[in-house]
């Protein structure tokens, strides 16, 4: 009974001095005091950062920023990627890249165009919309470790009395993207993991393909 | 479960009101959009309320009635805390995840209606803390989060006066009235639309009480009171429906 939401919005921006041709991609996840009285009011906690943080590493190359780039040092794209969890109950990690990777492969960027006189950038209302290309779909599959045993897709009071947990992320190529233990393990158990995670991914895969439109 | 009003007006005492414009979305002046309602679907709550009014759309949790943690804010009587925040894809424009100004302001008004509301006499030195996250904002947010709070309270099972309910009214300078405005209707940037006033009110249906009202822009101290009164009957109308679905989810003993 995980819920959570994502949602992407874009925003312009101006590209940093060290990478003038990239647009942005800001995940965010953000885990209030609605899904669980275990987060106090006001963000933001610290669970939930370091979720961003590990979003932020799995997605450096999801896509090519380049694209993102409407003039080259001025304008880009910025897309924020925020993620809200409205029900935790354990495992917020994998539903919340599910969860933003359907919106990622959902995202349809307007068109834009330059006006000639201010050099601004606005949008086109008549250019159509464009789908974000991504090199990837990242999927997670996550696991509790207990002794040497490992429990997948752990609920929230199975998270409290674990010894670790593993964390895979795949993509659609079945290419390990990103691998976090936090357990004292021994090779077999992660090596009996990863076979888990690849069955379990490519159902998590059908299922974004399921909702995913076509335009 | 789900509630589905779609009544259309009865008798307005706006008279100068022409009863046969159409907006864009097909309504009334004075026709509320469809309404879903759901409680119970935040299973970490103790009380949960997730409602949509045509598509603006939001969740309230209620967690508690729990322990304040400080010693020394001990009081006979129990405190609310609320905390409303847009989601930051919920409206036009991006949301900041940490709360501004607007949300606070929002927070606080929700917290003041709802401790007009519970008995907190029930539950000294306790706290209850009330979340409302926005989802999306087409108009009337304000009022739908006060309704939303007071249905999530009762599905915790939290002694309350009364159900609140809430709507929202925009009236303009040529005299034109919409009831439960959308978000172009309630701010929107076309000259159509701007000037004249808003109005946010909540009522206690069974006890015939207000228990918010705000009152934003410039009117007429007549044209005022009829406004308050055709959102009176607007949250009269709403009222009922949302209590038959609560008495369902009772009856029913639907799983939280």
């Amino acid at each position: 009974s995980t819920r959570v939401i994502a949602g992407i919005k874009g925003k312009f921006a101006e590209p940093t001095i060290n990478n003038p041709n990239s647009g942005f991609l800001i995940p965010n996840v953000i885990l209030p005091m609605t899904c669980n009285t275990k987060y106090k009011p006001g963000f933001p906690s610290d669970k939930g950062i370091a979720m961003s943080n590990k979003l932020e590493t799995l997605l450096t190359d999801a896509t090519d920023l380049m694209e993102l780039c409407l003039i080259p040092g001025k304008v880009a794209w910025v897309l924020y990627l925020d993620v809200v969890c409205i029900n935790d109950d354990g495992n917020v990690m994998d539903a919340a890249v599910l969860a933003l990777s359907a919106a990622l492969n959902n995202t349809w960027l307007p068109a834009t165009k330059i006006i000639e006189e201010t050099g601004r950038v606005v949008l086109d209302p008549d250019g159509g919309k464009k789908r974000l290309e991504l090199n990837f779909i990242p999927i997670s599959v996550t696991l509790s470790v207990f002794d040497d045993k490992t429990l997948p897709d752990p609920t929230e009071d199975e998270e409290d009395i674990e010894d670790g947990t593993i964390t895979c992320c795949l993509d659609n190529e079945n290419n390990i993207r990103a691998l976090w233990s936090s357990a004292i393990i021994t090779d077999d158990v992660i090596s009996a993991a990863l076979v888990y995670v690849k069955k379990r991914a490519s159902v998590l895969l059908s299922v974004l393909k399921k909702v995913s439109k076509p335009s | 479960a789900v509630v589905s009003t779609q009544s259309t007006g009865e008798s307005a005492p706006l008279k100068s009101v022409d009863k046969n414009t159409t907006r864009t979305d097909g309504r009334k002046w004075n026709e509320l959009r469809p309404l879903f309602l759901k409680v119970g679907i935040i299973t970490k709550a103790q009380g949960s309320a997730y409602i949509e009014m045509g598509n603006t759309k939001l969740i309230a949790a209620v967690y508690g009635p729990k322990e304040i943690l400080r010693r020394e804010e001990f009081s006979l009587k129990g405190k609310v805390n609320c905390e409303f925040k847009f989601m930051p894809f919920s409206r036009a424009h991006y949301c900041e995840p940490r709360q501004n100004f607007e949300e606070k302001m929002i927070s606080k008004c929700i917290c003041d209606a709802m401790e007009g509301v519970i008995l907190l006499e029930k539950f000294p030195k306790a706290l209850v803390d009330i979340s409302v996250q926005v989802i999306q904002d087409d108009g009337s947010a304000l009022a739908l989060a006060l309704t939303a709070a007071s249905v999530a309270l009762i599905n915790a099972n939290i002694e309350v006066k009364d159900l609140v309910v809430g709507t929202t009214l925009r009236y303009f300078e040529n005299s034109d009235v919409l009831v439960d405005p959308t978000a172009e209707e309630e701010h929107g940037p076309f000259s159509k639309f701007t000037g004249g006033a808003g109005f946010h009110l909540a009522v206690l249906p069974s006890l015939s009480q207000i228990s918010y009202l705000k009152q934003t822009g410039k009117i007429e101290q007549s044209q005022a009171r009829d406004c308050i009164e055709t959102c009176w009957e607007t949250c009269l109308r709403l009222a009922t429906g949302i209590k038959n679905l609560l008495q369902e989810s009772i009856d029913s003993d639907a799983p939280r």
